[in-house]
């Protein structure tokens, strides 16, 4: 008896004592931010529950010459593990074919991938994130997040300055496990955490590889959220602009969606 | 009032030379902004075929030129922990160097297997312990087509780093790119590894470093055999120094020009500044030795001002026979302006800028350097005659000899000429035609030692590429051109001179086999899915799904062909039927393929191009297309090398890698490639052939028809000038023996020396034409001079005086010629040996044919028939 109301004791003061933490910790981030906390505010913007966008992607080559790439992803959030399926709509020789990632508690990913001319649901492994999303110029990495989270790279503020007419913070992450970039410099808006521009280095943590500008940054759903986005790789010339042409956050979503099941089937 | 008049002289002459030398050393200072391109590249007109070509493969599947960094162990295997550990590393270093595109090596390497429900996509390399390397041996052999020779050798002691610098790249960043690597391989110093660097840029960039560097051995070299022919010929210090100083003055300028104009520094155009040092060299000796033959008529001391007087007799006398001389051999130079290379456009140009400055500079500078040298006046007793009239004594022996060969010799000189030309025709359609750029290396340069070891161990440095454009997207991916693509490869690889094909066929079986491993057979049809829409209901799962509107039969999708293998074991019968089907001569890996796909064993059944859409559960040719299409979406990432859009190509590059690119052998394969794609390309289709050797083979074909152009234009411009000069177009004809002498010299010694008629070697015959004429023109003039006044001792005359001039001219040429062995580049080393060999033709046939011909047909353009008929009517 004595013994549990001790352990509720502790417990009491173990919540009170997390809560003041809490609090302090949120009153300095918000008088003083810091790397982390800024990007840990991006992703918190770009992650919700749910979401479903559709996205169009044209990839430019260096003489400007367009070819069309249409997706569209749903999403769903739980426990900090997302689901996600992304199902290509164009071009017509790859339209259906559907894509199944869901994030592991222990790390990395399970992918399935689901090719409706042969008819069946194949798992496939990779370790490696860096290859190129339907030729684009983003990685499969790339789409599914272009920062490093709060926790997967130290953050550093390197300056404050304006950016396309908006005040951004900008910050120098570098992961703490080998990742596909040495070195990312991020120029966050610091009143919407919407990452304005990404300057993505290679291995060295000096070459600059590509570079991400956002615009047209719009308010979509009660978030902001950049509506276009344009990946130049400085080596090629060649560059992806990405729009989202609609959007929904936090919605209820069927979770059958994320079953090899619906992969295989296309049905719920 | 005459004092004043030489003081005011003196300082002119003063001011003059100052201001030349002043401009002479401020063009010598121009020589490091000298733009230097070495490549062969520079030859070809930019819009020729195969730089268009080669431009659309760089644009769209990325560099073409890579740099191989080769890594040897000297003892035991590649796959062991320290030299994979060095792979790792170096390819971390080359990644990180600012200009390079891509690095690939077994480190960085990805690797496709099929795991237990789908395909893998995994690091070739993982580590590098021994459970790693365990794991990577197995990979290797597992996808030996596509790693061996390209990333490691068969006896897996050399592995490769290939290095792929970005397009677009200015030549100075390609230099940067390739120092940084050079001082990264330098600072390495395990002992039981080696380190060699392959490929065109290293080429070009070893012959880039060697050009100015070659140029300023061989300047000097040149100039100090010139200076022992000036020695010889006048014995005095003024005699050899101020001709020499006129020719560096010439020299100079035209370094001048080519830094002031932005004139490319080319193999070719690099030889302009010695061939002027050489060429110039002879109208300095003419102005010289009159000069000097002026002032030994005199026994009493010679005043200053009878010494000008003395040097400007010179001059006037000497000022046609210069600038005819001059003439003849700017229209050799001049004959290159109608070659298709653009360099040798330049060179013909520059060189023929050049002899008019060493015209002038003979003409101007030198008597300016005689009066300056002898502003004290000459006192003749210094000079020592007694010497000259014993030479002369030696000199009269061979003159004789001459004399009498052409005047009694007609019978074995015909029969030697006849020989000699028999030979030149016979000879010249076995001389080789080619410009291969590592040919210009000596044999034992570690350049050239790398490069072979690199052909013997791995598929070879040299790249011919095939892009075929389906013109329409997924055109490429059509299973039944997948198939002669295959078809191509196999052929292709049969040809000794091709190491390997490169194209997308082993991407596409090994997806298509690790996406159908355990699955056979394809029951179920596949029904037509509608317009998927996540948006289009807006219920997201919770009001009717997209799929909803399939009926139920059509989305039914067998689930169940996912099998078991049958069996472990491997049957009798299917070792027969594999046996059956390839035959006695069949390869163990082709044999065991076929055992392996008669169960399926790892979807080995499926290590094809899908082409029977049955086979696939699959309808159309269309379906089997774009099931390769959705291949491509898992892996498309790593495949644009070979195709040109991630998912629905209209083109593909097939890379050959070649171990021999001799002439021959690029003929042969560019020959079977059209051959081949002539016969199984689809109607609208087209090819085209690029890459480095490509280049090669058009500068050859270009080579071949400047070498013809040009000889044509030089003989023809010879001829229209000498027939002009002498008022007879037989004149012109005679004219051109000792120059056809000249040329039988060359092509017979390329042939029998197997020198390649190349950039360098085929700029040789238009100059031999040029330079060769002027014996002729000296002689024939001579000849008519004299033979109207002494007809009868005419010829004896003609050799001691004009034959003395002529033996020192060919002599100091082809001396200063001969400097030229000291090249670095075979080719240029070649091209001294064949124009030293040229001016003795000439020379000697011009004091033997020539005379002989003159005597025995005394052409009337010689007027020898009018003095005689003058004589008869006395």
């Amino acid at each position: 008896m004595t013994m549990h109301h001790k352990n509720i004791r502790y417990r009491v003061v173990l919540v009170l004592l997390l809560a003041v933490f809490t609090i302090i910790g949120l009153i300095a981030a918000d008088q003083e931010p810091t790397g982390a906390s800024i990007m840990q505010k991006v992703t918190n913007t770009q992650t919700g529950t749910s979401s479903a966008i559709d996205i169009r992607m044209l990839l430019i080559d260096s003489k400007g010459e367009e070819k069309e790439r249409r997706i569209q992803t749903l999403s769903l959030t739980d426990n900090e593990l997302t689901k996600t399926i992304t199902v290509f709509l164009t071009p017509a020789s790859v339209r259906n074919t559907r894509f199944l990632t869901i994030e592991k508690a222990s790390g990395g990913d399970d992918q399935w991938i689901y090719l409706p001319a042969l008819g069946k649901v194949k798992r496939i492994a990779a370790t490696e994130t860096g290859g190129s999303f339907m030729g684009s110029d983003f990685t499969y990495a790339d789409m599914a997040s272009t920062s490093y989270e709060a926790a997967e790279a130290t953050h550093t503020i390197v300056r404050q300055e304006t950016y396309a007419t908006r005040p951004s913070h900008v910050v120098e992450s570098i992961p703490l496990k080998s990742s596909d970039y040495g070195k990312t410099i991020t120029w966050v808006d610091s009143e919407r955490y919407v990452a304005l521009r990404v300057e993505f280095y290679g291995s060295d943590a000096s070459t600059l590889l590509k570079i991400l500008t956002s615009e047209s940054v719009e308010n979509m759903e009660g978030r902001w959220l950049a509506r276009k986005m344009t990946m130049q790789t400085l080596s090629t010339g060649h560059r992806t602009a990405i729009e989202i042409l609609q959007a929904k956050f936090n919605m209820p979503l069927n979770p059958s969606y994320f079953t090899v099941s619906f992969l295989e089937t296309g049905r719920l | 009032m005459e004092r004043d008049d030489m003081k005011s002289r003196r300082t002119i002459d003063i001011i003059v030379l100052l201001a030349t030398i002043l401009l002479a050393a401020g063009s010598l200072s121009l020589i490091g902004s000298l733009y230097v391109d070495s490549s062969t590249e520079v030859f070809i007109p930019q819009d020729s075929e195969v730089f268009s070509t080669n431009r659309i493969i760089e644009e769209e599947f990325g560099t073409l030129d890579a740099i191989i960094v080769g890594i040897t162990v000297r003892y035991g295997s590649i796959l062991e922990t320290e030299p994979l550990q060095k792979i790792v590393e170096l390819t971390k270093v080359f990644e990180s160097i600012d200009g390079v595109q891509r690095v690939t090596s077994l480190a960085n390497s990805d690797h496709i297997s099929g795991g237990e429900q789908g395909m893998e996509v995994v690091s070739l390399l993982t580590g590098t312990d021994a459970a790693s390397i365990t794991a990577l041996q197995s990979r290797l052999n597992s996808w030996h087509q596509v790693y061996q020779g390209t990333l490691i050798s068969e006896n897996s002691r050399l592995a490769t780093v290939i290095i792929q610098p970005e397009t677009n790249l200015i030549a100075t960043d390609i230099e940067r790119i390739l120092d940084t690597i050079r001082s990264v391989v330098a600072s390495q110093n395990d002992p039981n590894l080696s380190f060699s660097l392959v490929g065109l840029p290293i080429v070009k960039s070893e012959i880039n470093r060697s050009l100015v560097a070659d140029i300023v051995v061989l300047a000097p070299i040149v100039a100090l055999l010139i200076l022992i022919v000036l020695f010889l010929s006048f014995k005095r210090l003024a005699g050899v120094l101020i001709p020499l100083t006129s020719l560096i003055i010439s020299a100079s300028l035209i370094v001048g020009i080519m830094a002031i104009f932005h004139i490319t520094f080319t193999m070719a155009t690099m030889l302009v500044p010695v061939l002027l040092l050489i060429v110039g060299s002879a109208y300095g000796i003419h102005v010289m030795s009159h000069f000097m033959e002026t002032i030994s008529k005199y026994s009493t001391f010679i005043e200053p001002e009878e010494v000008v007087s003395i040097i400007h007799n010179v001059i006037t006398h000497n000022r046609i026979p210069v600038i005819m001389a001059g003439a003849t051999t700017a229209a050799g130079f001049i004959a290159q302006f109608a070659s298709p290379l653009g360099p040798f456009k330049t060179f013909g140009l520059l060189s023929a800028i050049g002899v008019v400055l060493s015209q002038i500079s003979s003409l101007l500078i030198i008597p300016i350097l005689l009066r300056l040298t002898y502003r004290h006046g000459i006192d003749p007793t210094r000079l020592n005659v007694r010497r000259k009239s014993e030479k002369k004594g030696n000199m009269n022996r061979i003159f004789l000899l001459l004399e009498k060969t052409a005047t009694k010799g007609f019978i074995p000189l015909s029969i030697f000429s006849i020989i000699l030309l028999l030979a030149t025709i016979i000879a010249v359609p076995s001389i080789d035609v080619g410009t291969n750029m590592l040919d210009f290396f000596n044999p034992n340069s570690q350049l050239v030692k790398d490069t072979t070891v690199f052909s013997d161990r791995m598929n070879g440095s040299g790249m011919l590429t095939v892009m075929v454009d389906g013109k329409v997207p997924s055109s490429v991916l059509d299973p039944e051109f997948l198939h002669n693509l295959e078809r191509f490869n196999m052929h292709m690889e049969e040809l000794d001179a091709v190491g390997k094909v490169q194209t997308i066929i082993p991407y596409i079986k090994k997806i298509n086999q690790t996406m159908n491993q355990n699955t056979i057979p394809y029951a179920a049809k596949i029904m037509e899915e509608p317009d998927f829409d996540f948006f289009g209901t807006g219920g997201f799962g919770f009001d009717s799904d997209p799929g909803s509107s399939l009926d139920d039969a059509e989305s039914i999708i067998q689930l169940s062909n996912e099998e078991q293998n049958s069996s472990q074991f491997v049957s009798f019968e299917a070792i027969a039927k594999a046996y059956g089907e390839i035959g006695p001569t069949g390869k163990l890996d082709e044999f065991v393929h076929h055992v392996l796909a008669s169960e399926n064993y790892n979807g080995e059944a499926f290590h094809e191009i899908p082409t029977e859409a049955a086979k696939y559960g699959l309808q159309t040719e269309e379906d089997l297309q774009n099931l390769i299409s959705q291949y491509l979406v898992l892996y498309s990432g790593n495949l644009n090398m070979f195709i040109n859009d991630s998912l629905e190509p209209t083109k593909t590059l097939i890379t050959l890698q070649l171990s021999d690119v001799s002439t021959m052998a690029l003929r042969n394969i560019s020959l079977e490639i059209s051959k081949f794609w002539n016969r199984y390309l689809p109607h609208g289709w087209t090819y085209e052939v690029g890459g480095g050797e490509a280049i090669s083979l058009t500068l050859t074909d270009l080579v071949t028809r400047s070498q013809i152009i040009s000889l044509i234009g030089a003989l023809l411009i010879v001829w229209i000038l000498v027939s002009f000069m002498f008022q007879s177009p037989v004149a012109g004809l005679v004219s051109l023996i000792p120059v056809a002498f000249a040329l039988m010299g060359i092509f017979s010694c390329m042939a029998l020396f197997g020198i390649h008629l190349d950039i360098i070697t085929s700029l040789l015959a238009a100059l031999a034409i040029g330079i060769g004429v002027d014996y002729a023109i000296h002689f024939m003039s001579a000849c008519k001079r004299l033979s109207c006044e002494t007809a009868d001792h005419g010829l004896a005359t003609v050799y001691r005086t004009t034959g003395r001039a002529i033996i020192i001219n060919a002599a100091s040429v082809a001396l200063g010629f001969s400097g030229l062995i000291f090249s670095r580049f075979i080719p240029i080393q070649q091209m001294g040996i064949l124009f030293t060999v040229s001016m003795v033709f000439s020379g000697v046939s011009s004091l033997t044919v020539l005379p002989m011909v003159l005597n025995r047909f005394k052409p009337s353009f010689l007027g020898i028939e009018t003095t005689t008929t003058r004589r008869a009517s006395k």
